[in-house]
């Protein structure tokens, strides 16, 4: 299969950038293909809100000329889908709000029966790393994770917190354990 | 009294826009009002660079991101407008709330004792994820929540035209007025 991984963070080595490394390497070893984006090298800015996106069916209607489009078409053309981001402030990264909130662009119909998804069906997952514990902490991530997949139809396969964690050099057992099971949820059957 | 309506929507004149400026209105015989929008200023990406535990500030110098954070420390009354973006605040205002990392071990918190009201907008659900992070995030910094209100609105137009949800706004307004003084 291939996948598609989204790092959204600022550190290229960071905790998160480590633990989704872990995973793609297992995933190569096991003969998938990985498609890394880290969102920081591209320009991603914010949806503007402007419902132009509604009436354009068949492709990302979004009219924004920057980066975004692109990666879509990227995460439209793979198998699934890892989205990893450390926690700032009990949400996503800034920079990966934008490109969330940018996915707008892939819904059309809400509410009405042609209401469908370019992503519809596809197999994602998340990924947080964070510094403190996963209760009261990384619980509103992935309740909206959660409810985005529903709204964009997705088939969610695994949502992944790594808690307490410090340097990359510190995160021990926890990243390959964390990439294990990932690996075992998004290539599984 | 300064009382400062912030909106947190990349859509100018959008409805939470609408939204904090009628709360501003309202408002307006009991202090000076102001309203600003996030979007209106420079602020960049946190880069998670982690200076800012030593430094007390952010290592970004060349942005925004001081005149926006000493316009919220001059108010006495903050008014904190959003429409909920996938659960949660749009990323133009994300930047902002990440960046404020760079004051979270200042010795003077930021937003200390500064009353905050919630104005929320969405087309559909998603107003208690938004408002948990936003609580949260203020109570961090010192803030102290005196109330919250939800709104419903998707097209640019929707709210202004909505007496009933205008009416509750002013409401809203006098109700969160009696709870400052």
């Amino acid at each position: 299969m291939e996948v598609t991984t989204v790092l959204g963070s600022p550190r290229e080595k960071g905790n998160t950038a480590t633990v989704l490394e872990l995973f793609e390497k297992l995933m190569v070893q096991q003969g998938h293909k990985v498609d890394r984006m880290n969102i920081m090298d591209y320009e991603v800015t914010g949806c503007l809100g402007c419902q132009t996106c509604r009436k354009v069916r068949y492709e990302p209607g979004c009219r924004q000329q920057d980066d975004a489009v692109g990666l879509f078409e990227r995460i439209i053309a793979s198998d699934a889908v890892v989205y990893a981001t450390p926690l700032y402030t009990y949400g996503f990264t800034a920079q990966m709000k934008a490109f969330i909130d940018r996915q707008y662009c892939l819904v059309t119909g809400y509410g009405s029966p042609e209401y469908t998804s370019l992503l519809k069906g596809k197999r994602t997952a998340l990924l947080v790393t964070c510094g403190g514990p996963i209760e009261g902490n990384a619980d509103l991530i992935q309740e909206a994770f959660e409810r985005e997949g529903q709204y964009q139809q997705w088939n969610i396969v695994g949502k992944y917190v790594v808690p307490f964690c410090t340097t990359p050099d510190a995160l021990g057992d926890k990243a390959m354990e964390t990439a294990e099971q990932m690996v075992g949820d998004i290539a599984g059957q | 009294m300064k009382v400062l309506g912030v909106s947190g929507s990349p859509r100018k004149d959008g409805n939470s826009d609408v939204a904090t400026k009628t709360i501003l209105e309202t408002l307006h015989d009991f202090g000076e009002t102001e309203f600003i929008r996030i979007a209106d200023y420079s602020i960049e990406h946190c880069i998670g660079c982690g200076r800012c535990r030593k430094l007390q500030r952010c290592a970004i110098e060349d942005d925004d991101l001081q005149q926006l954070l000493n316009k919220w420390r001059e108010a006495d009354l903050l008014i904190v407008g959003a429409p909920v973006y996938w659960l949660s605040p749009p990323g133009v205002m994300k930047d902002f709330i990440d960046r404020t990392v760079s004051v979270y071990n200042h010795p003077v918190p930021p937003f200390k004792n500064k009353k905050v009201a919630l104005v929320t907008v969405a087309a559909e659900n998603g107003f208690e994820l938004q408002n948990e992070l936003l609580s949260r995030w203020l109570r961090c910094y010192g803030a102290q929540l005196i109330g919250d209100i939800e709104l419903y609105a998707w097209e640019k137009n929707d709210l202004v035209q909505d007496k009933s949800q205008i009416a509750k706004l002013r409401e809203f307004a006098s109700e969160i007025i009696g709870k400052v003084n």
